[in-house]
């Protein structure tokens, strides 16, 4: 089936809105995916900041434990603050190596690891004199220059350049982590943005989508309605139509009643004429003179052909009234049989009929068929009376797809200015001093072939002849 | 009860008909008795008693379809039925030739069916053809 142009784009674009509709929501979504993993990757970052500070605090802090374990050493040469000195030692390198880990994404801070380490290094070397001396004569007094060494400030309060190194370290961390507060913040915003945003077009798309469909099923409903009212209309025309059947079958048996009425009653009056003139000729004809016997004639040659019209106009009616029942008729046949009954009805005319020998097709009514080339050749033989040498030709062609079909005669023709009122009831182109004729023939004709769903039609030249064509549709 | 080998019943509702259709057989020197049913009703009642045995049966009978009071072809209808006038001959004379009424007459089983031509010459011609046919050559059913 068509579907219109402006249904199908109708159709286009609600496809292309769906989709961009999708798309769009998708597309919120990841925003929203995207902005929550900058988030949490944010965070992530921050922990990890702070992490790295406590760890550089922590190695300080060990750092501090180391010398006060040392320095204690030192002055009481007790073992259990070697343990403690070399542990902590220990743990100040695991610690450092902890925090390196912690810094390898940081190439500033990484710069910075070799200057700490060695600051360290200076500073638990220096720490390590003491201790080894203290290692060397482990009962004995240390020896006034031996403490001087321990008695400097650097030694006594510690060397603050590794607490620097580290301190630096954490100054950095501590601005990353300053950036990284902001990044959360930042990512924690854009998430909520993004959030809303994203929620606030998906409810937009909500609303539009419910909106359409609202308006689709109205449009729908709308559809319905229309389709309710246009099967109420059918229903009504069909209630019509049939009330129009019934009353065309009325007035059908009101004419069938007066055609069986015409058929009797106008019938019966002139038969009782015809029969009384006859009567009053066979038994008074040799009491009246020629003129009175000719009158008696003219009277029964009047009810002749009134009696002809009836049974013409009864053909004409039946003709319309008849069911039309199609089949096989081969319609050179029927040609050959009325051409058997004209030579029959006139044996001293000379006509020559010529109608193919072979079948000639058609699917029609072959009572009605028989009556239109009835018509038709009796036209043909009636108005070639006058003509020496009479020829009436049937014979058909392939004209536009259909089946043409003619009866030509070289006979009196017409004129083709009066061709128009051919198939008219009642209108003779020849008057009756030429020719006899009811006037009725080609109509009853036309209807035939008109029942047919056929057309009919004419040309000829005067004095020369007539064709009469027609179709039977298919 | 005797057989009228001579009689014909003619039904006919007009006069003038009546009188063209006598006409008509005698002129075919037809000189049976002939009676004359003027509408279906008084048909009926002849036949009535044509069946009782009170009037003799006639030899055939001429029917006309458009009658009063009673239909040509229910007159028919009611000889069929009968059980001895049911054998007559009975030829249709009428003015029609609708086809259904030809098909009735003989579905109710007409012997003949003859349109009455408005040329009475013609009609002379049917009506003399009528009598040799149905008169001499035809062999009538024995009713008694």
């Amino acid at each position: 089936m068509e579907v219109p142009l402006i249904v199908s784009m109708r159709a286009f674009g609600y496809r292309l809105a769906y989709i961009g509709a999708v798309l769009i929501v998708l597309l919120n979504s990841w925003l929203a995916y995207r902005s929550l993993r900058i988030f949490a990757a944010s965070q992530q970052w921050q922990t990890h900041t702070l992490e790295t500070l406590t760890a550089c605090e922590q190695l300080v802090a060990e750092i501090r434990t180391a010398e006060g374990a040392a320095r204690g050493y030192v002055l009481q040469a007790d073992p259990f603050l070697e343990k403690q000195y070399n542990d902590a030692v220990n743990q100040v390198w695991d610690t450092f190596e902890y925090v390196r880990k912690l810094t390898e994404d940081n190439p500033s801070q990484q710069a910075r690891l070799p200057r700490v380490r060695e600051r360290i290094q200076a500073r638990l070397t220096s720490i390590e004199i003491g201790v080894q001396l203290r290692k060397a004569q482990p009962t004995a007094a240390l020896t006034p220059d031996q403490l001087s060494i321990m008695m400097t400030d650097q030694y006594q309060y510690g060397d603050f350049t590794a607490a620097y190194a580290i301190t630096q370290v954490e100054g950095e961390e501590r601005r990353l982590l300053k950036w990284r507060d902001s990044q959360v913040t930042s990512a924690r915003r854009s998430a909520y943005t993004t959030f809303g945003v994203a929620t606030g077009l998906n409810l937009l798309f909500l609303i539009l989508a419910f909106h359409f469909l609202g308006k689709e099923v109205a449009a729908r409903d709308r559809i319905t309605a229309q389709a309710e009212e246009i099967q109420a209309l059918a229903t009504d025309l069909e209630k019509r139509v049939r009330e129009r059947t019934h009353e065309l079958e009325t007035s059908n048996q009101e004419l069938e009643a007066f055609s069986y009425s015409v058929s009797h009653d106008l019938r019966a009056p002139l038969r009782t004429i015809d029969g009384f003139s006859l009567a009053l000729y066979e038994d008074f004809g040799d009491r009246l003179d020629d003129q009175g016997r000719d009158y008696i004639h003219r009277v029964r040659s009047g009810v002749q052909r009134m009696g002809q019209l009836i049974d013409a106009l009864l053909q004409l009616s039946r003709v319309t009234r008849t069911d039309l029942v199609r089949e096989t008729t081969d319609l050179a046949e029927v040609a050959r049989s009325v051409a058997a009954d004209l030579k029959a009805s006139d044996p001293d005319r000379n006509v020559r009929f010529e109608i193919p020998g072979t079948p000639m097709l058609a699917q029609a009514d072959p009572r009605l068929l028989r009556i239109a080339l009835e018509n038709l050749m009796g036209n043909a033989f009636k108005f070639t009376a006058k003509t020496p040498n009479a020829v009436i030709r049937f014979g058909s062609y392939l004209g536009d797809g259909v089946n043409v079909y003619f009866i030509r005669d070289n006979g009196a023709g017409f004129d083709m200015r009066y061709a128009d009122r051919l198939f008219t009831a009642f209108q003779r182109l020849h008057g009756d001093r030429d020719f006899k004729g009811s006037g009725i023939g080609l109509a009853t004709t036309l209807r035939i072939v008109r029942r047919h769903q056929g057309r009919i039609w004419a040309e000829a030249t005067e004095d020369q002849g007539a064709t009469f064509y027609f179709t039977l549709g298919s | 009860m005797t057989i009228n080998t001579n009689s014909i019943l003619l039904v006919e509702d007009d006069p003038d008909h009546e009188a063209l259709a006598i006409r008509a057989l005698r002129k075919a020197n037809v000189a049976n008795e002939i009676s004359v049913a003027r509408d279906g009703a008084e048909a009926l009642e002849l036949i009535d008693r044509y069946e009782a045995g009170e009037l003799p049966m006639p030899q055939l009978v001429l029917l006309d379809l458009k009658l009063p009071k009673v239909q040509g072809l229910d007159v028919l209808k009611v000889i069929r039925s009968k059980e001895k006038a049911s054998l007559l001959p009975v030829v249709v004379l009428t003015s029609s030739d609708e086809e259904r009424d030809i098909v009735s007459s003989y579905r109710l089983g007409v012997n003949s069916y003859i349109r009455k031509p408005v040329n009475f010459t013609d009609f002379a011609e049917a009506t003399k053809q009528l009598g040799i046919y149905w008169l001499l050559l035809n062999q009538a059913p024995p009713i008694s």
